[in-house]
């Protein structure tokens, strides 16, 4: 099986996931090895979904947290009056 | 008035005993659960505390409403996401936000050769470089349509399996597999193009490695 350059455009995201099935990653291994400009284009696109995953990740607030337990104390009635 | 869901998409996951009240579901549980990953999507989308926290607040307080209708039918995790998803794109509407792009993304053409410079942001090869990388990625993401911002929130910030998110959505997977490439395609784009931007100021000193 081969890839075109189109088709491995359109598989990066199940590549990067490892949702591929074996027969279509192996094809696009392939087409990444003999391809710089694909490889260049994953490499990139790889490092920005990286990127954003290792982000960090904001605290959510004390305040929150304490106004989500006291409503989840209140009966179905009063978080509808409250909201 | 609340959002009731309807799930029709039953998963695997060990369902809850019934709750004292009668419920399936225990809202305290997916409080301490849930939250803080349900804030962090939130004020990603939003792209502020004020709105993040009106989201969250009114994405529980449908929670509580709707959990003595909840059957089980789903994850009390995949209900309480999508209770979330509606709770900020409620807030989405009703600021009536005015999506500001950086850059008009669709209008930038097919990507051309990066330069030298911008090369070498989008390809680290040490932790401040990836630090970077990692904040203009961050920076970009704020940058594009609200939707965008919440799938890439979900699959990439909180991790999310692709089935998940198509149970958040309540989309197709196929469907959720297509906007979360097309999301990553762009996010992709929008930090090239800041990237070269970026290199291509005088008091850069990656212009002159």
């Amino acid at each position: 099986m081969t890839l075109s350059c189109e088709r491995v455009f359109t598989l990066l995201s199940e590549y990067l996931d490892g949702e591929l099935p074996s027969d279509i990653q192996a094809a696009f291994d392939k087409h990444i090895g003999g391809c710089t400009r694909c490889a260049r284009f994953g490499q990139e696109f790889a490092q920005v979904v990286q990127s954003l995953r290792a982000s960090e990740r904001p605290v959510m607030p004390d305040a929150l947290r304490t106004r989500l337990r006291e409503l989840a104390r209140s009966s179905p009635a009063k978080a509808q009056t409250d909201s | 008035m609340g959002y009731t869901p309807t799930v029709s998409t039953p998963d695997s996951r060990a369902r809850p005993g019934r709750e004292e009240t009668g419920s399936f579901v225990s809202v305290p549980q997916l409080i301490e659960d849930l939250g803080p990953r349900i804030y962090n999507v939130a004020l990603r989308v939003l792209g502020n505390t004020a709105d993040a926290e009106d989201a969250v607040q009114q994405a529980f307080t449908d929670a509580v409403r709707g959990a003595a209708g909840f059957r089980g039918e789903a994850s009390p995790q995949t209900w309480m996401w999508q209770i979330a998803h509606h709770a900020i794109g409620k807030v989405v509407r009703r600021r009536a936000r005015k999506e500001v792009q950086l850059v008009p993304w669709s209008e930038l053409g097919p990507a051309g050769e990066p330069s030298a410079s911008a090369a070498h942001v989008l390809a680290p090869d040490d932790a401040v470089d990836r630090a970077r990388l990692v904040a203009l990625a961050v920076r970009c993401l704020d940058a594009l349509p609200s939707a965008e911002r919440e799938i890439l929130a979900l699959r990439d910030l909180e991790g999310m399996p692709v089935r998940d998110v198509a149970h958040t959505l309540e989309i197709s997977v196929a469907a959720a597999k297509s906007r979360i490439h097309r999301a990553r395609l762009t996010l992709k784009r929008a930090v090239r193009f800041a990237a070269t931007t970026h290199a291509a100021k005088p008091n850069n000193p990656r212009k002159t490695r």
